[in-house]
């Protein structure tokens, strides 16, 4: 495919900033293809995002903590609503649900083994447990998702946490894909299906329907593990407010909130760029929402979706989050879209370069996370793949223990939004904090003036005893 | 350490969340047998009992009686007993087991044996929809009608209609078999992966990719020892309905998706 | 988020307010937080309306008794003056009233004049329909409303769990078809073209009291059945016209019906009987009326059922 010209030719009067190059070899790839295209990783548009917040710490105001050494705690305790055992995390990140089957077994291994080393989380996907898995992990949660691939009631006795999974900031509203590429014998038996279809799974639980039948789902469950583990509500941010009330309704321990920015491992290009509200908008609302209900204190907030540093985790907890959950990120420490010399060839494989490379989708990861190829399974090593992923989990923890101390928290969990500022009117409208520099918060500022301005009137009729004069 | 005692809530909005109860130990236990009766208890209650029977004292055979059209009642049972449920039962009846063999005398509301593993799960009259949903074992039998969607993502085993089935019969299913002896509503066999489902009356019509295939001799043995073991009249004929295959792949693949090794 | 529920006596009147919080309060994990009754007593020949003249999150100020003194009075004075010759008007809770009257003229007028006095809402207005709903759970509303006393022939009755609005009775179920006589609706489910449909029926000249979805379905029936077509023609149009999925309960004066979208995404359970037909979203709330062996089954995809007292 060869781009249209766009040369520096004087006599060129311009080109289409809306039919650009990509957007024409886009719609001559999809009239010869007959279909939409897929894809992995995570946002390509640019949104509003953490860049555009800033932490303000203390200096003379408040009282720092020694940045690199002193006293800030990290335990992060999910789920303490109604489970026998809550969960309980040394630090608030944890690896999230990724499948086997989008990811290799050294993949779902490494993740596993490093998460333990950090003391954290991980979670076992949609494509059912796999053994080895679990044995790495000492906190695991167990997905019942929308298709119940490989789903085992023996399996759920095992979970420290169950996750059900309603949707993913990625592709809200669309069930999960697997190219036949990657559903191998093994995977393909996992899940009941025959070797090699390209799997497009079901955007619906086949249990329940609505927000009645799902509040009697997490009844069913809690019943068969006796109360013992949180329940987990895992959606997709977009209509983030009224989800979230209705969700908090369902009776859950915790609701985990997906950003639009979230990665995966396969999806129509089309669903991830078009679907979903940015992470950064969707705490403050799911806030708003677990008050306006009166379970601000006893539901526990987990978000997700293009999580890069302990920066973006940082600025996740001050609006909101008791613990954070990462995908794309962890598969980077991995090695995912790194070239290994004398291994890896991403142009000469897959066209692109390394760090730019798109192709979970295709089972074809030059480094052996996303694939089920035997032979680039041997890329990755699972004792040093762990050791790499506890290695950027442990720094992360470091950065986000970093910025609280220098805004004076000797817990992370002690970070609020008045911590931040917003370096756009954007974010500062989707985050509600202030623009740098002022007290304006975008539509909440607004509101106050208007609020005040009402009550002012109306105690200015009364005090008139009933408005004999203009006003 | 945080101090979780000072925030647990123990009541949710529903009142469907029910932590801090305990086994009521009411049946009346007569040697391999227990009765009890749960009018007056809640689905926890009644679970907490019937876990207290089945795997506290052993007992192989548990009779609940009065179970009020409750929910999630004898769910999550995973050893070999035999329960029966003198009655009807809500959403949720008898889920996420393996092994029990399971009888309702009266009917059941939506996703009953829910992801079965194995076992046998007879109920005497009507199912509300989502039967059998994601089952992955068993025989599950329904003698009176089912509502829609039954067998969704089926993964295994077979269950059987004595009456009619609803829209979106076996929708998206993967293994297993059906087999109504009635009629079958619209778009039956949606979307399906794999599996076969038998149809005794008519069938409304037809879900994306699900075609009719000839019933075998081996298809026809497996129906009558289906039916003679839950004592059930075998309608005439079946057909046989399976999955047309034109949706396991894309028709077309990017030159970088085309398969490399496998 | 709700349950619902729908009951008719076919042979004679029977105790359907009490029959309806029994089979309402069973399904209680389905919407405690607000409970609505349409109940259809003995045909008269006067008109029997319900208003609410205040909303109960609404703080009860020195002046409130003072004020819905006032607008009660202006209520009386309204009916009056359209030459409605007034029965009885009494309170029926702090702030909701039930007026009876002889009335001839056309019900959008009244109703219109009614509603502009501040604060005011007509729950509904007929013959035999009498609409009840309040916060609470509906043991709470039946014992605040002595509904136990309420016999007649057919009732629905809906149980809500707000989630998209606020937790008040403007948001609650059943909703009058304002302003045809006589029709009311409860719901389960969503309507994905509700905003179509709402312009489209504001366009002829309708108007809503609430920004619920099933109000639009009490709205669309109506309509049909002013323009004569029969209720359960009606219904059928109403299962290609509204996208989304549903479940719905109609009442007219004579008749209950239900209606269930071709996805059958939401529940209904049918007992049919000698002298009885009730429905629920759950078995439990048939089983509250019914407790002895009985049958029942899920009405089934597209399917419109109409039961005649």
């Amino acid at each position: 495919m060869t781009s249209p010209n766009a040369s520096p030719n004087p006599h060129v009067l311009g080109q289409s900033s809306i039919f650009n190059p990509q957007v024409i070899n886009d719609i001559h790839t999809k009239a010869e293809l007959g279909r939409y295209r897929m894809r992995g990783f995570s946002m390509f548009k640019p949104i509003p995002h953490w860049d555009q917040l800033m932490f303000m710490p203390g200096t003379l105001t408040r009282f720092v903590i020694e940045g690199y050494r002193e006293k800030c705690d990290t335990k992060t305790v999910l789920g303490a609503r109604f489970a026998q055992k809550p969960l309980e995390l040394d630090i608030p990140v944890y690896i999230t649900g990724m499948s086997f089957g989008a990811l290799s077994l050294e993949a779902k291994m490494a993740l596993a083994k490093g998460a333990s080393m950090a003391g954290t989380a991980t979670c076992s996907g949609e494509g059912g447990m796999i053994p080895p898995e679990r044995d790495l992990s000492t906190k695991w949660y167990y997905q019942v998702i929308q298709s119940r691939y490989g789903f085992n009631p023996h399996h759920l006795m095992l979970a420290d946490a169950i996750e059900f999974f309603i949707g993913q900031g990625c592709k809200v509203g669309l069930g999960g894909h697997l190219m036949g590429q990657k559903v191998t014998e093994q995977v393909a038996e996992m899940r009941s299906l025959p070797a090699g279809i390209d799997q497009r799974s079901p955007a619906r639980h086949p249990d329940w329907l609505g927000p009645d039948d799902l509040s009697l789902k997490i009844q069913e469950v809690r019943e068969a593990t006796d109360y013992q583990v949180p329940i987990q509500l895992k959606l997709g941010a977009a209509r983030v407010y009224d989800d979230v009330r209705m969700a908090a309704k369902c009776g859950p321990d915790i609701i985990y909130l997906d950003g639009a920015e979230g990665g995966t491992g396969a999806g129509p290009h089309l669903a991830t760029e078009e679907t979903g509200i940015p992470l950064m908008a969707a705490i403050p609302e799911a806030r708003r929402a677990l008050e306006d209900v009166g379970l601000a204190d006893e539901i526990d907030l987990v978000v997700a979706g293009g999580i890069r540093n302990g920066g973006d985790i940082a600025k996740c907890i001050a609006l909101g989050a008791k613990a954070v959950a990462i995908g794309h990120s962890s598969l980077m420490a991995l090695n995912c879209n790194k070239e290994l010399p004398g291994i890896t060839d991403y142009e000469g494989t897959l066209g692109v370069k390394a760090g730019s490379c798109y192709h979970c989708h295709t089972g074809r990861c030059p480094v052996g996370i996303t694939t089920q190829d035997p032979e680039l399974r041997k890329r990755l090593d699972v004792e040093q793949g762990a050791e790499r992923v506890y290695n950027f989990l442990h720094t992360l923890t470091l950065e986000v223990q970093m910025l609280a101390r220098a805004c004076g928290k000797t817990d992370v969990h002690s970070l609020e939004p008045e911590d931040l500022c917003a370096l756009t009117t954007e974010a500062a409208a989707m985050a509600r904090v202030p623009l740098a520099g002022t007290n304006y918060v975008p539509g909440v500022t607004e509101e106050r003036t208007l609020h005040e301005i009402k009550t002012l009137l109306e105690k200015h009729v009364a005090n008139d005893g009933g408005g004999s004069r203009d006003v | 350490m945080v101090a979780m005692s000072t925030r647990r809530s123990r009541n949710d909005i529903r009142g469907l969340a029910e932590p801090d109860v305990e086994a009521p130990k009411t049946a009346r236990i007569e040697g391999d047998t227990a009765v009890f009766d749960a009018a007056d208890l809640s689905p926890r209650q009644i679970n907490l009992e019937l876990r207290r029977l089945v795997y506290g004292e052993q007992i192989p055979e548990v009779t609940i009686e009065n179970p009020g059209a409750k929910h999630s009642v004898a769910v999550g049972i995973l050893t070999r007993c035999r329960i029966t449920i003198d009655g009807s039962v809500g959403y949720f009846g008898a889920t996420l087991g393996d092994g029990p063999e399971i009888h309702i005398t009266g009917r059941v509301g939506w996703s009953v044996a829910e992801n079965m593993m194995s076992g046998v799960t007879v109920i005497d009259k009507n199912a509300g929809s989502l039967t059998g949903a994601a089952m992955r074992g068993g025989d599950l039998v329904i003698r009176g009608h089912v509502g829609a969607r039954t067998g969704i993502d089926q993964k295994g085993g077979t269950i059987i209609v004595g009456g009619n089935a609803g829209a979106l019969t076996g929708f998206m299913m993967q293994r297993g078999r059906q087999i109504i002896c009635g009629d079958a509503g619209p778009g039956m066999g949606d979307s399906m992966y794999d599996g076969a489902i038998y149809v005794g009356g008519a069938v409304a019509s037809l879900g994306v990719d699900c075609v009719e295939a000839e019933m075998t001799p081996e298809d026809d043995e497996l129906i009558d020892r289906k039916f003679r073991i839950y004592g059930m009249d075998r309608p005439a004929s079946f057909r046989k309905f399976v999955c047309g295959k034109k949706l396991w792949n894309y028709d077309n693949l990017e030159p970088s998706e085309r398969k490399l090794v496998l | 988020m709700c349950g619902i529920a729908g009951i008719i006596h076919t042979d004679g009147p029977g105790d359907v307010g009490a029959e309806m919080t029994r089979m309402l309060q069973s399904m209680k994990h389905r919407g405690p937080d607000s409970a609505g009754y349409a109940l259809y007593g003995e045909p008269s020949e006067l008109l029997v309306m319900r208003f609410k003249l205040a909303d109960p999150n609404e703080t009860s100020d020195f002046d409130f008794s003072e004020r819905l003194e006032r607008s009660r009075r202006e209520v009386e004075s309204r009916l009056s003056k359209v030459g409605a010759t007034v029965d009885r008007v009494q309170g029926e809770s702090a702030y909701a009233y039930r007026a009876s009257f002889r009335y001839e003229g056309e019900l959008k007028p009244l109703a219109d004049y009614i509603e502009n006095i501040p604060g005011c809402e007509v729950l509904s207005l007929g013959h035999s329909l009498e609409i009840v709903k309040d916060l609470g759970d509906a043991r709470t509303v039946s014992d605040s409303y002595r509904l136990g006393e309420f016999r007649g022939t057919h009732a629905i009755g809906h149980v809500r769990m707000a989630t998209e609005s606020d937790v008040d009775i403007a948001g609650a179920h059943p909703y009058w078809a304002y302003p045809f006589s006589d029709v009311a609706v409860v719901h389960n489910g969503q309507l994905t073209n509700y905003h179509q449909w709402r312009r489209r029926l504001e366009r002829h000249g309708h108007r809503f009291q609430s920004e619920c979805d099933s109000e639009i379905i009490a709205v669309y029936l109506a309509e049909r059945l002013a323009d004569g077509m029969s209720l359960e023609t009606a219904m059928k149009t109403s299962l290609s016209d509204l996208d989304g999925v549903f479940t719905y309960l109609v009442v007219t004066e004579d008749s209950l019906g239900m209606a269930k979208d071709e996805m059958a995404a939401k529940p209904l359970v049918l007992h049919e009987g000698d002298g009885m037909v009730a429905l629920a979203s759950e078995e439990s709330a048939i089983r509250a009326v019914l407790p002895q062996e009985i049958d029942s089954y899920d009405p089934y995809e597209s399917e419109v059922l109409v039961w005649s007292r």
